[in-house]
């Protein structure tokens, strides 16, 4: 649950799990099979597959379908613009008309609901997946390059863990009036630390391999050697880690909404209703609070706790 | 010398009749697993008297360490002594409670551990640790205790007691932790020891010092001790009798003497022929019995040796033999159908093995 | 090597600040004074800068105006950023610590007793109540305290650092005012703390000196209170040294929430109103707090442990 930690790292990082993890791709089997057995990795069910068919997984995955249907199909069945201002209704508790009541301009809170779920898990998804993708290649160069090179790469990676996110992130939100698209690079520059490190540890397990040393003296290319072995060895560590980082980068945008450094209004997002919510706490408007409170504290919990059981499967397919 | 020749200097203590400091009365250790409760330790009665060395000898996996752990009071989690009992001289200790047993561990019975490495508290000085025995067993004030700790550092042969007591576990060698764990073991004068694997860890020469300091505590607090091994090598070094467990049974059990002369399990045999005679493999793993011991059961049909057993016959398969008499005296056996008493030639390659 | 470690982490923030005034929209002068551009202060600031001069000689001057805890002048407030961030520290500070205090308090006995009985009824409550804490928003934490502590029943102050108006305060009425903010900050901290107690508890129970000292005669508690604290507050400190940035991060909402003036109030105000020199002085601020916070638990790590004394492991 610590996604982010250093924890995760030295878990992941753990030789025995790296080589258990390992699927051998048909392209190699030509050299693997001059080694001895004991060096062929074995041939196991894909993790993945084995993860999403626990039933724990699962409740994960039935939360974000849910808060996917209510974000994007939602809009669709629920007609009321989530822009629309009414000073006739302003700070409606929940009734039939405004099942979430409205807000401080009479807008109907459930439609922004809508519409700021659609901007966390776009922000949320596209950060993390861009943070991986910047992870990789950094983690593989850091890796493959090994020596000086290496140390100096991964010296930066532990400086920037040093420095706090969300810091960074107010900095980067003052200094750069944000949209959606800028949110995303913004997050994904705090976000790939993590993977750059599981790749750079896969990379370095990988390259101690005999099979590996051998396809390299045949002639193999390390950008090879990254497609074929390091990258379908590592991609379930990436795609549990990647869970984890949308979790926080969904918590990092509801931050940034909330203190205003989000996206500009008038567009919704469930930090900037809880926001209102908070100046209208005397008024005791308490479906300002808690409805984006829940969703965000819901959004969160399902991504960290598929990440975790996914996680845990692979544990258990280790044993 | 050879081993036979050095048990002729330890007198006779090991009769049945002696007083006993400590006895297994049928013992039984079963653990909690899903698909019932194995039998870790099964129906183990021992007996070992004042200023006596019983040896416990067999492969990982065969119940010794689970013995000890179960005479200490410190099963794994999970473990539980299911029937039978213990009883330290004459009281039964098995059903005690928890806060009771905290008042007999370090006090009436030490413990000597395999690993000196990873036995004590890398993050406490030496001499404060040993100390920790007599902190909780008596009202001794810390600057005596301090005293009686660089005493005790001292009579285990430790040079410079006074600075080891000061180190801390990394400064000191493999050797001289483990005798501070034998210093912290004896400090408050216990009546019995338990050595589990005491020098497994240790080199060959550093071996020989722990067993002889080991008897030399025998010698002169009459201290009796339980010394669990699987080098049969440290057993004939130190110890006056030996009992044989396999699968978490006793198979057999005599006197050294008798043993070598007389061993008749099969399992005995094979150990004993399993040591190796070349001095130069000496330092390899000592057990060259086909198979591997079995894994704990809830319920044995027959013999636990039978698949692995050069002497197997139908009907060791079908029930699970008794401990009996056997063909000395004090010599009980688990066996029905017994090696014929070493020939010669067995013996005399035995105690070059285990002579070195 | 740690000491390296933290030169890298303070050279990246400067070199991060730096770089950012440079590419601010508009230019730096433009982004520093804001709305209080006049010519003659923006020829005084080019000159203190010294934008004419080669970047490398422009970095050196900013390094050495930090160095002299000179962080430049706030023109949205007219005021020093030094003289600003001296009056929000002590009160960030003083929330810090005792979320920090909070927290520990928590989370070593908690992780402790879990330890101590894994896998039982209450490990796994405390297990999931961990879980679901460590992904709660800290403002929805904090806005359900003031509505129910605060607005529902008037029992903690919603907000600042002491009654309005008054400036003489008490350390009772610090204490009071902090109380809630701080508590809010300590359950998110120790949802993770007590995770990290937990496992190092676990691990260190395992060890075999933890059975010799059972050997000995110890009970459970004696040996948990002689090996088990100070050998699983090992890994513990080195992770919550680690935890540092997450705290400060943590800091900034709970102090936005609670309108509590600290250093994350004085950045988020200074970042609504883009008062550059006061966001890059927060930031130096803030990774010299993350620097001092690894270094000191580098120190206690050495004090802990003496195999690290001696250059082992």
């Amino acid at each position: 649950m610590e996604s982010g930690s250093p924890q995760d790292d030295g878990l992941l990082v753990d030789p025995v799990r790296a080589e258990v993890i390992h699927v051998p791709t048909e392209g190699e089997s030509g050299p693997a099979a001059l080694l001895p057995e004991s060096v062929e990795p074995e041939r196991s069910p894909s993790p993945m597959a084995v993860a999403l068919r626990h039933p724990a997984a699962r409740v994960g995955l039935v939360v974000i379908a849910a808060l996917v249907v209510f974000s994007y199909i939602g809009p669709l069945i629920w007609s009321a613009s989530p822009n629309d201002t009414d000073l006739l209704v302003i700070l409606q508790p929940p009734s039939s008309v405004h099942p979430f009541g409205t807000d401080d301009v009479g807008r109907d809170v459930l439609a922004r609901m809508m519409v700021g779920g659609q901007v966390s898990l776009n922000i949320g998804v596209a950060a993390a997946a861009l943070g991986c993708a910047i992870g990789v290649v950094y983690g593989a160069i850091s890796g493959f390059a090994g020596g000086r090179l290496d140390s100096v790469m991964m010296r930066f990676v532990d400086g920037m863990l040093a420095i706090p996110v969300l810091v960074l992130l107010i900095v980067l939100a003052a200094a750069f009036r944000p949209n959606q698209l800028l949110l995303i690079l913004v997050i994904s520059l705090t976000s790939w630390l993590i993977p750059a490190r599981l790749i750079r540890a896969g990379t370095l397990s990988m390259k101690s391999q005999d099979f590996i040393k051998a396809s390299q003296a045949m002639g193999s290319t390390s950008t090879r050697t990254l497609r074929r072995h390091v990258l379908p060895n590592s991609v379930g560590i990436i795609v549990v880690n990647a869970t984890f980082q949308v979790a926080d980068a969904i918590l990092l945008v509801a931050y940034l909404s909330f203190l205003g450094l989000g996206i500009p209004p008038p567009t919704a997002t469930w930090g900037g209703i809880m926001s209102t919510g908070i100046s209208y706490i005397n008024e005791q408007a308490w479906w300002l609070i808690y409805f984006p409170g829940l969703a965000i504290l819901l959004a969160v919990v399902a991504f960290n706790y598929l990440g975790d059981t996914v996680r845990d499967a692979y544990d258990v397919t280790a044993r | 010398m050879s081993p036979l020749d050095e048990m002729k200097s330890v007198p006779d203590v090991s009769s049945p009749e002696t007083e006993g400091v400590l006895e297994l009365r049928s013992l039984r250790v079963t653990d909690s697993h899903p698909a019932g409760a194995r039998r870790l330790v099964d129906d183990v009665s021992l007996r070992v008297g004042q200023g006596e060395i019983l040896g416990i000898v067999g492969e990982s996996g065969c119940g010794k360490s689970m013995t000890a752990m179960a005479i200490m009071g410190l099963l794994p989690k999970g473990c539980a002594i299911t029937s039978g009992s213990i009883l330290l001289g004459g009281r039964n200790i098995s059903a005690l409670q928890p806060s009771e047993y905290n008042r007999i561990r370090g006090k009436e019975i030490g413990m000597v551990f395999q690993d000196p490495m990873s036995s004590l508290d890398p993050t406490q000085r030496v001499g404060l640790q040993v100390a920790d025995s007599l902190r909780v067993h008596t009202d001794t004030k810390s600057r005596a205790a301090r005293v009686r700790v660089v005493e005790t550092l001292e009579s285990v042969g430790l040079p410079e007691p006074a600075k080891v007591a000061d180190s801390y576990p990394h400064q000191l060698s493999g050797g001289m932790r483990q005798r501070v764990m034998v210093a912290m073991a004896i400090l408050c004068g216990p009546r019995l020891l338990i050595c589990d694997e005491p020098t497994t860890a240790l080199d060959v020469t550093v071996q020989k010092q722990v067993l002889d300091l080991l008897r030399g505590i025998r010698d002169s607090f009459g201290t009796s001790i339980v010394l669990i091994t699987h080098d049969f090598g440290v057993m004939a070094r130190v110890a006056d009798r030996v009992a044989v467990m396999y699968a978490g049974q006793l198979v057999e059990e005599a006197p050294m003497g008798d043993f070598y002369r007389s061993r008749a399990h099969p399992y005995s045999d094979a150990l004993l022929r399993a040591v190796p005679t070349l001095h130069g493999t000496r330092s390899a793993r000592l057990w060259a019995i086909p198979g591997t011991p079995p894994t704990p059961a809830a319920h044995r049909e027959g013999c636990g040796f039978a698949d692995r057993c050069v002497n197997v016959r139908a009907d060791c398969l079908n029930a699970v033999p008794a401990l009996a008499k056997g063909p000395s005296p004090h010599h009980r056996l688990r066996c029905l159908h017994p090696v014929e008493p070493a020939d010669g030639a067995s013996t005399s390659s035995t105690e070059q093995g285990v002579g070195q | 090597m740690r000491l390296g470690q933290a030169c890298v982490v303070l050279l990246i923030v400067s070199v991060l600040t730096f770089l950012l005034v440079r590419m601010l929209p508009g230019g730096p002068v433009q982004a520093l004074l804001g709305t209080h551009n006049t010519p003659g202060a923006a020829a005084a600031l080019e000159q203190k800068l010294g934008l004419d001069k080669p970047l490398a000689v422009q970095f050196l001057t900013w390094i050495g105006s930090l160095l002299r805890a000179d962080l430049g002048f706030s023109y949205v407030r007219q005021s020093s950023v030094t003289s600003l961030i001296a009056a929000s520290l002590p009160n960030s500070l003083l929330l810090g610590v005792m979320a920090f205090v909070m927290a520990l308090l928590v989370a070593i006995p908690l992780g402790v007793y879990q330890a101590l009985h894994p896998n039982s009824w209450s490990d796994f409550a405390a297990t999931t109540a961990a879980f679901v804490l460590y992904s709660m928003p800290i403002f929805f934490i904090g806005a359900l305290a003031i509505l129910y502590l605060s607005v529902y029943h008037p029992v903690f102050p919603p907000g600042g650092v002491g009654p309005a108006g008054v400036t003489d305060l008490s350390w009772a009425t610090r204490l009071y005012y902090a109380f809630m903010p701080a508590t809010v900050l300590a359950l998110v901290q120790l949802a993770v703390w007590s995770r990290y107690v937990r496992s190092s508890m676990l691990d260190t129970l395992a060890k075999d000196y933890v059975r010799t000292s059972r050997a000995q005669g110890l009970s459970m508690g004696q040996t948990v209170r002689r090996h088990g604290l100070r050998n699983a507050s090992v890994p513990v400190i080195q992770l919550i040294g680690l935890s540092l940035p997450a705290l400060i991060g943590g800091v900034v909402v709970v102090e936005s929430v609670f309108n509590y003036p600290g250093m994350g109030y004085l950045l988020w105000q200074a970042a609504i109103q883009y008062d550059f020199p006061v966001i890059l002085g927060v930031t130096v601020i803030a990774g010299l707090a993350v620097v001092l916070g690894t270094l000191l638990a580098d120190l206690l790590h050495l004090m802990v442990d003496p195999r690290v004394r001696d250059g082992i492991g």
